[in-house]
């Protein structure tokens, strides 16, 4: 599996900014699509720089980038922008039925696992995690709580109860452990750019679970576990550079 | 140069008044659309065994407006479970349609649905299927019901200036205000409302291509049977394929994924042979 990282090495005008909301307590980000998107930027060797000032992307979230000069929001966005750019397939191992597959778990990890998150954070987690990583005053959490779950809601799944939405997360789980079966990655020995989509969004459940359930129903699936260490060890060497120990220090990546 | 300050006691009686009835007149519709959320049980006695399907009324070019309620309804019927409509605006415990009743049970969401009376009738049409097909059939089913969904919203209410269909299903001004409102909200918070038309379209070629990439030349997703995936496959490609007709959404179905279109066919023809009494083509006398 590729990847190392290059930061700073290069010419600075071909590095890619990428804007993202600062590092979390055991993890690269709060946010699941700056940890894939930067788990892609160094699966595909493309040297770039952290911007953590808080600007946010012309579609108003986080994460996005700015590579010469040209700015590009939505995380999949900035991926098919640099693939074009930089003339890179993480794909072209995949039979066509492969890349249908690999876009259905990615849209199943994505729309639907990554609603699970955000109930397990903002709802579930009795012990504030996610409000207390983002520095929010206790008198202040009821807001964000409220927008956040108010969008799980109108998405559908903010309606079931935690144990429905608990057996939703193990489903889909489960779904990714039988895919990937004894394979080292989703399609094989090489890394694709949808093992970055699927890294992104349970990475951040198992390895930033504060007090929510998301984690421990993670933690059911062995081959999951070994499937994220993997990525982990190889693409994020530097992993404890980049988080914030727990919130005791500032991250030096 | 003074800047006259709003005040309580500046208030005149006219105003207030005429402010508070603006007010409820504009929130009285939310109100009372919200308070129809309450499942109750059907007062007429159903047959044991049989399913009773609560849906919309049925819908100009398909045979409802809801892609669940085609979902769920193809199930029971490539399941060959007994059921019947109750064609009501009564919603399930989760304030949402379609909904089913079983035996004096209720189930809410077309998931837990077909969980439901694959437990209760021992049926199971996904039986056979590998664990590897069956985590694919899960990523499918997520992609079209939680993704693809929402551009069909965006479709349907936003950028649909016709809204031929949706005027066709006798729809007043003011529910398809409100329902257009709430759909612009709800997908900008879902995230894909904050796409151009241009990246919808091209996201939405995305996933279609992907399923025609699976589905190939086979029948079905996983060969010659349906299973519960092509309910749900064809309960959204249902919407697409026959109530965006001003849209650029069926021709790029028809240009670029023919496989897609002849699947439809192929599930309406097998399993919906009375398709042409399920729809109203715009008639609201019928049901």
């Amino acid at each position: 599996m590729v990847g190392r990282l290059q930061v700073g090495e290069g010419n600075e005008e071909a590095l890619v900014t990428l804007y993202q909301i600062g590092r979390a307590p055991n993890s690269p980000s709060l946010t699941p699509f700056a940890i894939k998107l930067e788990t892609y930027l160094r699966a595909a060797n493309i040297p770039y720089k952290n911007d953590h000032s808080g600007k946010k992307s012309s579609k108003g979230k986080f994460p996005w980038i700015s590579y010469k000069g040209k700015p590009v929001a939505d995380s999949e966005f900035c991926i098919e922008f640099l693939n074009k750019e930089r003339n890179i397939d993480l794909n072209s191992h995949l039979s066509e039925e492969q890349k249908g597959v690999g876009r259905a778990l990615q849209k199943m990890v994505e729309e639907n696992t990554y609603w699970v998150l955000v109930l397990d954070r903002w709802l579930y987690d009795k012990t504030n995690g996610v409000c207390i990583a983002f520095k929010i005053p206790s008198i202040m959490r009821w807001l964000p709580r409220r927008k956040f779950v108010g969008f799980a809601k109108k998405q559908g799944i903010g309606l079931h109860s935690k144990a429905e939405v608990e057996q939703i997360l193990r489903k889909d789980v489960k779904a990714i452990s039988g895919y990937l079966g004894s394979k080292k990655l989703l399609f094989g020995d090489k890394i694709s750019q949808y093992d970055t989509a699927v890294f992104g969004q349970l990475a951040a459940m198992k390895y930033e679970p504060f007090g929510g359930m998301a984690g421990g129903v993670i933690d059911e699936f062995p081959v999951v576990c070994a499937y994220l260490d993997r990525i982990k060890t190889e693409l994020w060497p530097d992993w404890e550079e980049c988080n914030t120990g727990g919130g005791t220090r500032q991250a030096t990546k | 140069m003074g800047m006259e300050t709003m005040t309580l006691s500046s208030l005149t009686p006219g105003p207030v008044l005429g402010g508070i009835v603006f007010v409820t007149a504009l929130l009285a519709p939310g109100i009372l659309y919200r308070r129809k959320r309450k499942s109750v049980s059907s007062p007429a006695p159903f047959p044991r065994d049989v399913v009773i399907l609560h849906q919309a009324s049925r819908a100009p070019y398909a045979p409802s407006l809801s892609p669940f309620a085609i979902k769920l309804e193809t199930y029971l019927r490539v399941a060959k479970i007994p059921y019947e409509n109750v064609y009501d605006s009564k919603r399930g415990s989760k304030g949402k349609i379609p909904w089913i009743e079983y035996n004096g049970e209720s189930v809410p969401d077309t998931e837990f649905c077909m969980q439901f009376l694959r437990e209760k009738r021992s049926l199971d049409i996904n039986e056979g299927l590998t664990p590897e097909q069956r985590a694919v059939a899960r990523a499918f089913q997520k992609m079209v019901d939680e993704h693809t969904y929402w551009i069909m919203i965006l479709f349907r209410w936003i950028y649909d200036e016709t809204k031929e269909v949706i005027n066709l299903a006798g729809w007043s001004i003011l529910k398809v205000k409100i329902v257009t409102y709430m759909a612009g909200k709800q997908t900008r918070d879902q995230g894909v409302g904050r796409h151009t038309q241009e990246e919808v379209e091209a996201i939405l070629d995305g996933d279609l291509t992907a399923l025609s990439q699976y589905l190939g030349d086979k029948q079905y997703f996983f060969g010659d049977t349906p299973t519960e995936v092509d309910c749900a496959i064809f309960g959204q490609l249902s919407q697409l394929l026959w109530h965006l007709p001003n849209t650029a959404v069926p021709k790029i179905l028809t240009e670029k994924h023919k496989n897609l279109v002849d699947y439809c066919e192929r599930i309406k023809t097998n399993f919906w042979p009375d398709w042409n009494s399920c729809i109203t083509h715009g008639d609201l006398k019928l049901k």
